[in-house]
């Protein structure tokens, strides 16, 4: 079935508003038809009115007002696409999910409920579309940087398994976890007798990845540089304990609670990082770093409200980039900034280094 | 030096049999010389030399409690 309904307004997208509340729907379920662009005129003198057509096609006959509410969907056979599309993307990465650790699962499912989020903003920006008083631009604008962030978490997500997550096994407790212990000794020991030291391993499983950590003096060299060294050896422990299995296993190593202090030093870093994108407007980039660190940058500023995250530049350098929201400053009822954000990166060594 | 690069290797390799090192001191430090079979040469650099790097790194490491610099070169 075909409808069409016509309406005009001040400028177009009003139009389109009006014309979709007389449809009953909204612009994702419409086909629109500009009759006249319209003119502003001057002193409203020689003002003309915009006139759009806009076309609502349903296959399906009298669930269609139902739509009103929902965006893309639900209604008709037409919406059970739709709606099963969604879903498919909704649980692709819960997919893999079985396959993956809990922890990430967890967050797959934080993610999904963000996602979800992100769908009523588009909503509530489709319901303010209907009363004709928001500018469709704006709407989308603000439900793009609403989503962004959960996005680039997804992205670092995808990042952050090595050898592609889809085939990676969770570690059970029980022979399992022994046998991978001792494959990854008998790569480490010698290892570690060579650099002189003999520290005390311990080694336990944390949401399906075997966790190897190292206690006893004098172990700084086995970290490194931020963490170079250790992860030089945690990576080839990972190739080695692999080589001969079929299935792929994920371990860590940590020395001395290293991983967790470095954490907090990131996510303290992080907030820093922030605060400075904020006060200077200027995108705000990090060193480059590994998926892992990176992903726990966007965590960390996944709520912070003020800025947005993302990652640029090619593995293995590919570094974090903190920038402000634009309509920031303008809802503080502070000027808003015309420039659009720098192109200089304000890059800070100084600060990421003291932090270190 | 030699033992170590070597016991890296041959963990990563299929053919650890294959795997050979030579060790050469020069003024600047030590100098690696790692052989492997042929179509082992990927278990041993890896996707854009990053398992080579992580094995110069181990080294980097090792050569710093000597007080050595150490080179590594793959063949």
């Amino acid at each position: 079935m075909r409808k069409e309904y016509e309406a005009s307004g001040k400028t177009v997208e009003e139009a389109i508003d009006k014309a979709c509340i007389l449809a009953g729907t909204t612009i994702e379920n419409v086909e629109v038809e500009v009759l006249e662009f319209g003119g502003r005129g001057i002193f409203g003198i020689g003002h003309k009115d915009a006139r759009v057509k806009v076309i609502v096609e349903t296959k399906d006959k009298p669930a269609q007002p139902a739509t009103a509410a929902n965006p893309p969907a639900q209604s008709g056979e037409h919406s059970d696409w739709t709606a099963s599309g969604e879903t498919d993307r909704r649980q692709r990465p819960g997919g893999m999910k079985t396959s993956r650790n809990e922890n990430a699962a967890k967050e797959d499912k934080e993610e999904d409920g963000d996602k979800r989020e992100g769908k009523n903003g588009e909503r509530r920006n489709a319901g303010q579309n209907k009363t004709g008083r928001n500018n469709k631009n704006n709407g989308e604008n603000r439900r793009e940087e609403r989503v962004k962030p959960t996005k680039e978490v997804k992205e670092e997500k995808r990042e952050s398994a090595p050898h592609g997550d889809a085939h990676v096994t969770p570690v059970c407790e029980g022979p399992m976890a022994e046998e991978l212990t001792a494959a990854a000794m008998e790569f480490l020991t010698p290892v570690f007798q060579r650099l002189q030291c003999q520290p005390q391993v311990q080694s336990q499983i944390k949401e399906g990845i075997l966790w190897l950590s190292f206690q006893g003096g004098n172990l700084g060299l086995l970290i490194g540089r931020r963490g170079e060294t250790l992860n030089a050896l945690q990576y080839l422990t990972n190739l080695a304990v692999n080589r001969r299995r079929s299935d792929h296993v994920r371990l860590v190593l940590d020395v001395e609670d290293y991983r967790a202090s470095r954490e907090e030093t990131l996510i303290a870093l992080a907030h820093k990082m922030a605060d400075k994108a904020v006060r200077t407007g200027r995108r705000v980039e990090f060193e480059p770093m590994n998926p892992h660190e990176r992903r726990i940058v966007h965590l960390a500023l996944q709520n912070d409200k003020r800025v947005d995250t993302s990652s640029r530049g090619e593995e293995p350098y590919r570094r974090v980039v903190i920038y402000r929201r634009r309509n920031e400053k303008r809802r503080n009822g502070e000027k808003a900034p015309n420039a659009p954000i720098k192109e200089t990166p304000a890059h800070d060594e100084d600060s990421f280094a003291g932090l270190e | 030096m030699k033992e170590l690069v070597e016991h890296i290797a041959r963990s990563l390799v299929n053919d650890p049999a294959a795997a050979t090192v030579t060790e050469t001191e020069n003024e600047d430090g030590v100098s690696l010389l790692l052989k492997v079979a042929p179509e082992d040469m990927g278990k041993v650099i890896g996707k854009q030399g990053r398992i080579a790097k992580a094995i110069r790194i181990v080294l980097k490491a090792a050569g710093a409690r000597e007080g050595r610099k150490v080179n590594l070169e793959i063949e």
